[in-house]
């Protein structure tokens, strides 16, 4: 036990007189273990945020340009002619199914091409399930007998074509005088408004406005400017 | 003998060494001290200037103004809308109706057009008249249009029938689109 005691003594001895040479080495150890943690914890971290903080930068930036962008097109544009192209382009392209201007259309067309209109059919579908707004436009389909010659049952095609609701006419069989066919009038609901993206508003385009100007109620589009939009490249260039 | 008769270095010499080495090693804790605080300044600095808060204030106060200007933004879009539909309905419709006036439009004096089948992909239309030659010219007429037309893909003579009881001639002529 005595030799225990003194084994402890001596270990205690060491320590204490490794401690007594060292001791002027203890601050400055001490000082370098913290700044290696704070290196490790915190300036590395900071230089990390430092980068993505100024890729957070640059995106707010750019959104903000497109924001101003976005006010510019707004204060730019004139209620009036905007409310006058909503009539227009609603008129052309309904955002119900609209029996009038059908009707409309269908007696303008057979008055102007001096056919006589028989017996016709709606062909409505489910009536309980209202149109929602998608990428693909629903139509109106009618089924029409009309009696004329050839020669009017084109002009009749033709100026069904240049009037609206906008409408293509599926199908025409024609013997003699006595002709059936088959017209489908597109309609297409308006676009729910929380879709609207403040940073994404933009003005009318030249053509968008040529087209609308161009939709003259009764009356027809020109030729013109209908075939520059039926030639096969027409969707991709045409805005 | 003690243990320090045996040391071959003076006590001078080690308190030199010893005293060497804490140098370095205060200079080296100067140094992280000095990097950490600077660092940290430097952080705060770059922090305090940095231009995000002002950017996000400007978008907010942009984004009122759109937001007094809602209405007519929703009507914006709905005439963005409408006029792109009508314009992709206007470039998806089939040309055959321009097609069919050409062709109807070249139809001699002597040819009457007897009867028109429209399909989603074609149409027929039927001709008759007395002379087979202007039958003829009229067919090369469809040939050279169907050449200038790109929307036509192909013109078959379906058939050619001639009519005993008055020497009339029929001819079908189917036109195929694009």
């Amino acid at each position: 036990m005595n030799r225990d005691i003194k084994d402890i003594n001596l270990n205690l001895d060491v320590l204490k007189s490794f401690y007594k040479e060292n001791k002027n080495f203890l601050t400055p150890l001490s000082a370098i273990f913290i700044g290696i943690v704070l290196v490790i914890f915190f300036v590395i971290p900071q230089i990390n945020g430092f980068f993505q903080k100024q890729s957070q930068i640059e995106s707010e930036q750019a959104k903000l340009t497109h924001l101003k962008q976005s006010l510019a097109v707004l204060s730019s544009a004139s209620e009036p002619v905007l409310d006058r192209d909503i009539s227009i382009a609603s008129q052309a392209l309904p955002a119900t199914k609209d029996f009038a201007s059908v009707m409309n259309s269908i007696s303008n067309a057979a008055a102007s091409s001096q056919v006589s209109l028989g017996d016709f059919e709606f062909q409505i579908g489910d009536i309980t399930k209202t149109a929602e707004f998608g990428s693909a436009t629903p139509s109106l389909k009618i089924s029409l007998n009309i009696t004329g010659d050839v020669d009017s049952i084109v002009n009749f095609v033709g100026t069904i074509y240049k009037s609206v609701p906008i409408a293509q006419v599926e199908t025409v069989k024609s013997s003699g005088n006595f002709s059936t066919l088959q017209v489908s009038f597109y309609f297409k609901p308006f676009p729910p408004q929380n879709s609207n993206n403040p940073e994404n508003i933009k003005s009318v385009t030249q053509k968008e406005q040529e087209i609308i100007d161009a939709i003259v109620i009764p009356d027809s589009l020109s030729s013109d400017l209908l075939n520059s939009l039926q030639s096969p490249d027409a969707s991709a260039s045409s805005l | 003998m003690s243990n320090s008769d045996i040391n071959f270095l003076s006590e001078n010499k080690l308190d030199k060494v010893k005293s060497k080495r804490l140098n370095k090693v205060r200079k080296i804790a100067l140094f992280f001290i000095l990097f950490v605080g600077l660092f940290s300044v430097l952080s705060f600095l770059l922090n305090f200037s940095s231009p995000l808060n002002s950017i996000k204030k400007q978008q907010a106060e942009v984004l009122s103004q759109i937001t007094l200007q809602q209405a007519k933004a929703a009507k914006l879009s709905i005439v963005n809308e409408r006029a792109a539909s009508i314009i992709s309905l206007y470039g998806e419709r089939s040309a055959y109706p321009n097609i069919l006036k050409s062709v109807i439009e070249g139809v001699p004096s002597d040819v009457k057009t007897a009867g028109l089948d429209i399909g989603s992909s074609s149409m027929t239309i039927t001709f008759s008249s007395d002379s087979l030659l202007s039958l003829n010219n009229f067919l090369d007429s469809l040939i050279s249009l169907s050449e200038k037309n790109s929307s036509i893909k192909s013109v078959f003579l379906d058939t050619l029938t001639v009519s005993n009881n008055s020497d009339a001639y029929t001819m079908a002529v189917r036109i195929e689109l694009k």
